[in-house]
């Protein structure tokens, strides 16, 4: 579990990322972590991985300060990080150098993962592309079996195909014990596989629910014709329609359009759960 | 307090064995090297230092076994510098940084493998390889000279102590010489850029620091007795061979590991990336 409680934090001469954040996350589930370019995304997977400390406030993963770095907390916490560490060595060398401090390591996950990534354990690291390199750190992070998995911008730099192993791949590792956090700005590559949202802005936590929860309290539609429509929460207009998110009235539930929940989210619509 | 928190043999050992997998090639790339610098070094120093004695009416060249201890505290220093002030090179980059600082192993346990490597192994290997490449370089020398007009006087592996030195001081010079490799410690961690060049710099710094106090106290207390950059440090003969300067500079030499380690470790355990 992931306590936050009052965390303030900024860079050195910068002004405030985070004023007073507070929000929980519990185990066993996919949290899409979305905002604005300088939100904080990264920043805060930095602060639960405990690369940095915050200024003020609590950040607790299953009651331990993850800045302390304990060994048996790191063991659990796998972040990969948009800056890829690339040792110059073969695939096989870095999983025989790095596997034996993940206890939960799993080498034949790895290889099955590896296989639908199509790298070969005798591929050169530094010789592979920035795509590739990435599958592989992904390869990796899953198979740990650390309980947070903190995903920076995973799809960023992976062919369409590779996007969506990745998908399939990440939903057939995980068990209810992990947490995978990812941050991205490509809403669409991981709105299917994702059980919560959470989005950061103004250094807050200004958005946090399970999808189901979204799902009952809001309908997300496109209509051709607004004019009549009551109740709009947020609209945005596209080509020939209007896309439109309003309270759920006693009609189906509707599939979450994120990138427009995301917009209502910026432009301080009220949305009520 | 669990103490596995922090040190742990079993994952020392792993993580021991990790630092040699990731960075074989550059610590036999740079022994390679080191041997070759050492070797050239040593013929020059012995080529310069030959001098010629008069030997039951025959004229021979010869040198002092001083320049074999002397040569051997430079070219150490000078080593360490170098090897020392060159740990903890994932700290460099960002990426290796992070990946560094979250690997699950405890900052104890980081900071030992280093020592281990980089003053324990090292120092060993040094003072073995410089003996033999001590011979080695007097035995091209003695290749190239008319064999009867040169003395090699003999020195064993560990002949880089003066013989007249007493075991005290003995002791207070290897408990010195470790303390430099504190202080290198603490500055390799301190400096992230140029963490080679920052550090001679600052030994600079701290030995013009050391004079110029010395000159400002001089002038303080003992007006009349200096001029200019002049000092005066009173010095008084104690038993046992020892005197007041010996044990003032042998304070500060001794005790300064006690200050510097725990700079080194606290700097590295507040390390954000």
């Amino acid at each position: 579990m992931i306590y936050i409680n009052d965390l303030v934090f900024n860079y050195d001469k910068q002004k405030s990322l985070f004023n007073n954040l507070s929000l929980e996350l519990e185990s066993g589930q996919i949290v899409g972590l979305f905002g604005k370019n300088g939100s904080g995304k990264s920043t805060f997977l930095k602060l639960i991985s405990g690369l940095i400390n915050p200024r003020s406030g609590v950040v607790k993963l299953n009651g331990d300060n993850p800045f302390k770095r304990l060994p048996s907390l790191m063991e659990d916490v796998y972040l990969v990080s948009e800056d890829l560490y690339i040792p110059d060595i073969s695939i096989k060398k870095y999983i025989d150098a790095y596997a034996f401090f993940y206890k939960k390591f799993d080498l034949e996950k790895m290889h099955k993962i590896m296989k639908d990534f199509a790298l070969q354990e005798t591929d050169y690291l530094h010789k592979i592309s920035y795509g590739q390199k990435k599958k592989f750190l992904i390869a990796f992070a899953l198979s740990t079996n650390c309980q947070f998995l903190l995903l920076d911008e995973p799809t960023n730099g992976i062919d369409i195909t590779s996007k969506s192993i990745f998908r399939k791949v990440l939903i057939n590792s995980i068990t209810d014990h992990q947490m995978v956090i990812i941050s991205t700005h490509q809403v669409r590559d991981i709105e299917t596989i994702i059980d919560r949202i959470l989005i950061l802005d103004d250094g807050n936590n200004v958005f946090n629910y399970h999808v189901n929860d979204i799902s009952e309290h809001l309908k997300f539609e496109r209509l051709a014709d607004i004019s009549n429509k009551k109740n709009i929460v947020f609209y945005e207009k596209e080509l020939g329609a209007y896309k439109v998110i309003s309270p759920v009235d006693n009609s189906e539930e509707t599939d979450i359009d994120l990138e427009l929940l995301f917009n209502a989210i910026i432009s301080k619509a009220q949305i009520k759960l | 307090m669990n103490l596995q928190e922090y040190f742990n043999l079993n994952r020392f050992w792993l993580y021991l064995k990790h630092d040699l997998k990731l960075y074989k090639k550059k610590y036999l790339g740079f022994i390679l090297s080191f041997i070759l610098v050492l070797f050239l070094i040593d013929l020059f120093v012995i080529e310069q230092n030959l001098y010629i004695v008069k030997v039951e009416n025959n004229y021979v060249r010869t040198f002092r076994t001083e320049i074999y201890q002397v040569v051997f505290l430079l070219t150490l220093l000078m080593s360490w510098v170098l090897v020392i002030g060159s740990s903890f090179l994932p700290l460099r980059k960002r990426s290796s940084t992070i990946n560094y600082l979250l690997l699950p192993v405890s900052l104890l346990e980081k900071v030992l493998v280093q020592f281990i490597i980089r003053v324990v192994v090292f120092t060993c290997l040094f003072v073995f390889l410089y003996w033999i490449e001590f011979k080695l370089a007097l035995s091209i020398i003695y290749l190239f000279e008319d064999k009867q007009s040169l003395i090699v006087p003999s020195f064993g592996v560990f002949d880089f102590f003066e013989k007249s030195l007493i075991f005290s001081h003995k002791i207070i010079i290897i408990l010195s010489l470790f303390s430099v490799t504190s202080f290198l410690f603490a500055a390799t961690t301190y400096f992230q850029k140029r963490p080679v060049l920052n550090t001679v710099l600052a030994l600079g710094v701290l030995v013009l620091l050391a004079f110029v106090f010395s000159v400002v106290m001089s002038h303080i207390l003992l007006p009349d007795e200096v001029n200019g950059f002049e000092m005066k440090i009173f010095d008084r003969e104690l038993p046992n061979k020892w005197n007041t300067i010996q044990i003032c500079l042998s304070t500060i030499g001794v005790m300064s590991s006690l200050f510097f380690f725990p700079i080194a470790y606290f700097k590295l355990k507040e390390k954000e990336a």
